[in-house]
């Protein structure tokens, strides 16, 4: 091997070897710190809604302990949430749905008691949870964030472009209806 | 179930990419068995790092420091303000739940 060659194999590997730590540790490790941290913020909304006297949720409400304890859980095994386990989460859970059945149905009675306002912001809090819990799988895999953060991408721009277009063709159906009647 | 099997194969990639470069290592070191001793490769090595490159290590270096740095300041203003949030909190909510990380917001060794 060339001197020059020599030079540029054992450079790659040693920056191969550099990237692979940044990738098993500490990209990792910031990928769950930063899911933590949008769940503290949901947390803490949480919390701010039952201290506000403007709703009808109080800390003792079923609903709003059930939900932060569910919170709570996300946060404290962040770092064991993998697109590889939600994979095999999936195919464990193929058959009759009675574990998830039950959350929510325990979900739906301690909703009954509050107003719709109440209900439809505690919904919006879980979903939540639920975006900020895909998107830490997708982030927290490199091939997927390749892969899937494109196409989020590309939808999210057309989506945009639909709305946008989607008047001026009104417009144009409005105009075609006309002449198509005479 | 789901997550055992979720943590094999993560160790497993996480391990077996090691392994790989591992591998390259031992592959570039092999084809120099019997042509050189390691005096020859540091000195080799050292001659032929250009300037452009040492910059480039210099950056990802310091950047990498500085990004541990910054962690760590996350990390203290975090077991400062836990304290205070959490008296405050159930001064309003004496059932108060938490998510039981330690004091600098990471997982509990009993977790992990």
């Amino acid at each position: 091997m060339e001197n020059a060659d020599y030079t540029v194999a054992l450079s790659t590997v040693i920056s191969l070897a550099g990237l692979w730590a940044l990738w098993a540790f500490l990209y990792r490790d910031y990928c769950v710190d930063s899911f933590r941290q949008r769940m503290f913020d949901l947390r803490d909304s949480l919390f701010d809604l039952a201290r506000s006297e403007e709703n009808d949720l109080k800390f003792s409400d079923p609903a709003y302990g059930q939900l932060r304890s569910t919170l709570n859980g996300l946060i404290r095994f962040a770092h064991r949430v993998s697109w590889i386990q939600f994979v095999a989460l999936i195919l464990a859970t193929k058959g009759p749905a009675t574990e998830s059945a039950s959350y929510e149905r325990r979900w739906s009675q301690s909703l009954k008691l509050k107003s719709a306002a109440t209900q439809e912001h505690l919904n919006a809090m879980r979903s939540a949870a639920h975006i900020l819990l895909l998107r830490h799988i997708v982030l927290g895999s490199p091939l997927l964030t390749l892969t899937i953060l494109p196409a989020v991408f590309v939808m999210y721009w057309a989506s945009k472009a639909a709305s946008v277009l989607n008047r001026p063709l009104v417009q144009i159906d409005s105009a075609a209806l006309s002449a198509g009647s005479l | 179930m789901a997550e055992s099997v979720g943590v094999v194969a993560e160790t497993l990639i996480r391990w077996g990419a090691l392994v790989l470069i591992a591998r390259y290592v031992f592959l570039t070191v092999q084809s120099l068995s019997g042509e050189t001793t390691i005096a020859d490769i540091g000195v080799r090595f050292l001659a032929n790092v250009r300037v452009s490159e040492a910059v480039a290590w210099i950056l990802a270096g310091t950047s990498t420091f500085y990004g541990l740095r910054q962690r760590k300041l996350r990390k203290d203003t975090i077991e400062r303000e836990h304290g205070r949030v959490q008296e405050l909190e159930q001064a309003l909510d004496p059932g108060r739940t938490s998510s039981t990380l330690t004091t600098r917001g990471t997982t509990r060794p009993e977790d992990k």
